[in-house]
């Protein structure tokens, strides 16, 4: 499981740094997204046969910043003066996802972008992402 | 038997980012050799202020200002920066539109047109005017206007319109009238780098 955990953190610090460098290249940093995605559902199967429960921990423990961040912004909650940083930090998390979640359009709702929901909602649908996939039963 | 593919594929998932960062870095290098030898470029004051422990946009609280936006016209700059600011002097930049408005870039809005006022709210504040035609700069309003919604994100390149910050929307607008406010051709665009510019001067500065 901590292995697991670890495999991802790498994956996704690196994959922050691809992140960051391909979106001076329009359209690379769509498809470093699309490879995220991919390669994080391979990890995901590599889960396969460990209990539900450590699939969850195992999510919780990758997601854990963003998890952080996600609930002072849904909270509204200043714990150590963070609050105003919640959303950049959730930028920076997602950063490997940052070219998918460009193309979210320019719709509002509630004088927000609809990326702006997608930010603090990303750390739960990635943690359902990991666990739905490494659930899924192989044939 | 099966253990071949199955570490082959595990050792795929772990080298494949950081084999990207590999040469995404070279292609960046090499298209921009002049910027990483410049010593004033951005990412070396970005640099420079993390050393120092400085992150972000500085210390934030409502200075509370009296600077006077009299006389403002469409197309003018506005700079707000507060202490300790990792970019610079000025932390945030935005275009006035006109009627007491200003288009700007911020994390949680995207590319938004807001009022003018939280400008007072910044310890140090300069107006800038873009010496230009005020047809251009009329243009150059509309062409801002056109990317309201658009995302923010903090390390924006100037490459690309889908992904922006306060700093790149102005740039971009004026760039696209023919007026280019960053001289120094950097990789990114900060607050600081249009008071360098010739093509502007200062309609008045206040720090308190």
């Amino acid at each position: 499981m901590l292995v697991n955990a670890v495999r991802l953190y790498f994956i996704h610090l690196s994959a922050f740094a691809a992140g960051i460098l391909s979106s001076y290249f329009p359209g690379l940093d769509i498809m470093v997204a699309i490879i995220y995605l991919v390669v994080i559902a391979l990890e995901a199967r590599r889960a396969y046969e460990l209990p539900l429960i450590q699939k969850i921990v195992t999510a919780s423990i990758w997601q854990a910043p963003s998890l952080f961040f996600a609930v002072l912004c849904i909270s509204s909650f200043n714990f150590l003066g963070l609050y105003e940083y919640a959303i950049f930090m959730l930028q920076f998390w997602f950063t490997p996802l940052l070219g998918l979640l460009s193309l979210a359009g320019i719709n509002y709702y509630f004088d927000k972008p609809l990326y702006y929901y997608l930010l603090v909602y990303l750390p739960f649908i990635s943690c359902i992402y990991y666990i739905g996939i490494a659930s899924i039963n192989r044939r | 038997m099966n253990t071949k593919p199955k570490r082959g594929r595990n050792k795929f998932g772990l080298l494949l980012f950081p084999l990207l960062v590999l040469l995404f870095s070279a292609l960046l290098v090499s298209s921009n050799r002049p910027v990483f030898e410049n010593q004033e470029a951005v990412m070396y004051a970005y640099i420079d202020s993390a050393a120092r422990g400085n992150f972000g946009y500085g210390n934030t609280m409502k200075y509370a200002n009296d600077i006077s936006f009299a006389g403002l016209e469409a197309g003018d700059i506005i700079l707000g920066g507060y202490p300790d600011c990792a970019y610079g002097r000025f932390s945030h930049v935005a275009m006035y539109s006109g009627n007491g408005q200003v288009i700007e870039a911020f994390a949680d809005y995207g590319v938004h047109i807001r009022p003018i006022d939280h400008f007072r709210d910044y310890k140090e504040v300069c107006l800038l005017r873009v010496e230009a035609d005020p047809e251009v700069k009329k243009q150059a309003v509309e062409y801002a206007r056109s990317f309201q919604g658009k995302m923010f994100f903090a390390l924006a390149f100037k490459p690309g319109d889908r992904i922006w910050n306060c700093s790149k929307v102005i740039w971009k607008a004026y760039n696209e009238q023919g007026i280019e406010l960053d001289e120094s051709e950097d990789l990114w665009i900060s607050p600081d780098t249009f008071c360098d510019s010739s093509h502007v001067s200062i309609i008045r500065e206040k720090g308190i």
